[in-house]
């Protein structure tokens, strides 16, 4: 079987055998290629002496048979965790430790069930304020009050009207409407808005009691504060 | 027994990458006694330039050392660390744009060393092949030093150059024959 030979395999050739041992078809298309046996052995001979002369250049270039301290010390500073004979970068386990603690706090540690909340009462002081009046002290209470709490002339008409009815033989509660009651546009929640502590007993729903006579008027408070 | 040990403590390239990943010291110290030197040679003689060239083969071990898995398991790490090179040099002229021809630094380092002695014939024959060398351009000064020098097949050099392998036998050709031609006065001295 006849071997093809292109230009590009002849250095090839040409590095490994001498032109007298190739075969008579070989060295038929080598003349062929380059004209002469002689450029066949002078290229022979080229790449073998330039690649005595690069060697020996290259053994001239002298280093240091081990790596030098600095490649040492980078090696050094990269500290690797083992796992199966396999290396692992440090950040890989941290990052795989601070998962292990994830899945610790999230999955085992369940959360109770039934928490129960336990807050500590802040010491207070509770005062309570009873007020008793009679009609005399009560009309002058409310009548300071209405002079207090109420520019409108139309209010303090209403309210010293309601006295003046309860004083009377046939007393009987007037009705005051909502209008009657308002104060700057606003409702006045009782009709007697103008007692600074009035909207704290009335919030308590209680407190307010009333002899059968109704002589006495009794105001009874708790006042809790944070002491 | 001395023989078996003896092979065993022989590591292909290859084992001593993985031993080096293992933070091994003494496979850094085994790659660099078989590498540095070649590498930098290849490099001083595609950059004339050997403090760069020793540069290069530096952060070359560097990258090895901290970057994991550099090296493609499907690879020889021969021709990862001489592709590494090939593409440094090829960043150099990059950098460089035009090409700069240092003699002397090479000389420096090579010729002026006390037993490096040559008869005048060989050093007529290393000037000029020094030259012709210089004249060739990166891309076939490349296959002609990995060719001849380091010996590596065909097939490696395609692979670390990544070209195909009939632009490496192509390129191979080519510089062999324009060689040949100028040195074809100094056959004579050589007897085959």
């Amino acid at each position: 079987m006849k071997t093809y030979i292109t230009k590009e395999d002849i250095p090839d050739l040409a590095s490994r055998i001498p032109f007298e041992q190739l075969s008579e078809a070989e060295q038929e298309q080598i003349i062929d290629l380059l004209g002469s046996q002689e450029n066949y052995t002078t290229m022979r001979l080229a790449i073998q002496q330039t690649r005595v002369v690069l060697q020996q250049e290259m053994q001239r270039v002298s280093l240091p048979n081990k790596a030098p301290q600095s490649l040492h010390n980078a090696l050094a500073q990269k500290k690797k965790i083992h796992f199966l004979l396999q290396p692992i970068p440090l950040y890989q386990v941290g990052i795989g430790l601070a998962a292990s603690i994830a899945i610790v706090f999230f999955t085992i540690s369940k959360p109770m069930p039934n928490t129960t909340y336990v807050s500590v009462p802040a010491p207070t002081q509770e005062v309570v304020h009873v007020h008793n009046f009679d009609k005399d002290s009560l009309i002058s209470i409310l009548a300071d009050s209405i002079r207090n709490a109420f520019g409108n002339e139309k209010q303090q008409t209403k309210i010293v009207r309601y006295y003046t009815y309860k004083e009377s033989p046939t007393f009987s509660a007037p009705v005051i409407t909502d209008s009657e009651r308002q104060v700057d546009g606003k409702v006045v929640g009782n009709p007697y808005g103008g007692l600074d502590n009035l909207p704290n007993v009335m919030a308590q729903n209680k407190g307010v009691t009333a002899s059968e006579n109704d002589a006495v008027v009794r105001f009874t408070y708790r006042e809790v504060s944070m002491r | 027994m001395r023989f078996l040990s003896k092979i065993k403590t022989h590591k292909t390239d290859e084992e001593l990458v993985e031993s080096l990943g293992r933070g091994n010291s003494s496979a850094l110290d085994e790659l660099y006694s078989r590498y540095a030197q070649r590498v930098t040679f290849y490099c001083t003689k595609m950059l004339s330039d050997i403090h760069k060239a020793e540069d290069i083969v530096h952060d070359i071990f560097l990258r090895l050392i901290e970057k994991e898995n550099i090296v493609d398991a499907n690879r020889r790490f021969s021709t990862w660390i001489f592709s590494s090179a090939y593409n440094a040099c090829k960043n150099e002229y990059r950098r460089r744009q035009t090409k700069e021809i240092l003699h002397e630094q090479l000389d420096e380092h090579i010729v002026h060393l006390p037993e490096f002695s040559l008869s005048l014939d060989r050093q007529l024959f290393k000037e000029l092949l020094e030259q012709e060398l210089d004249e060739l351009s990166s891309e076939h000064r490349t296959v002609f030093i990995l060719r001849y020098v380091e010996d590596f097949p065909i097939k490696e050099i395609a692979a670390i150059t990544e070209i195909p392998e009939g632009t490496v036998k192509s390129r191979l050709y080519y510089c062999t024959k324009k060689l040949s031609e100028k040195l074809h006065i100094f056959s004579h001295y050589y007897k085959d």
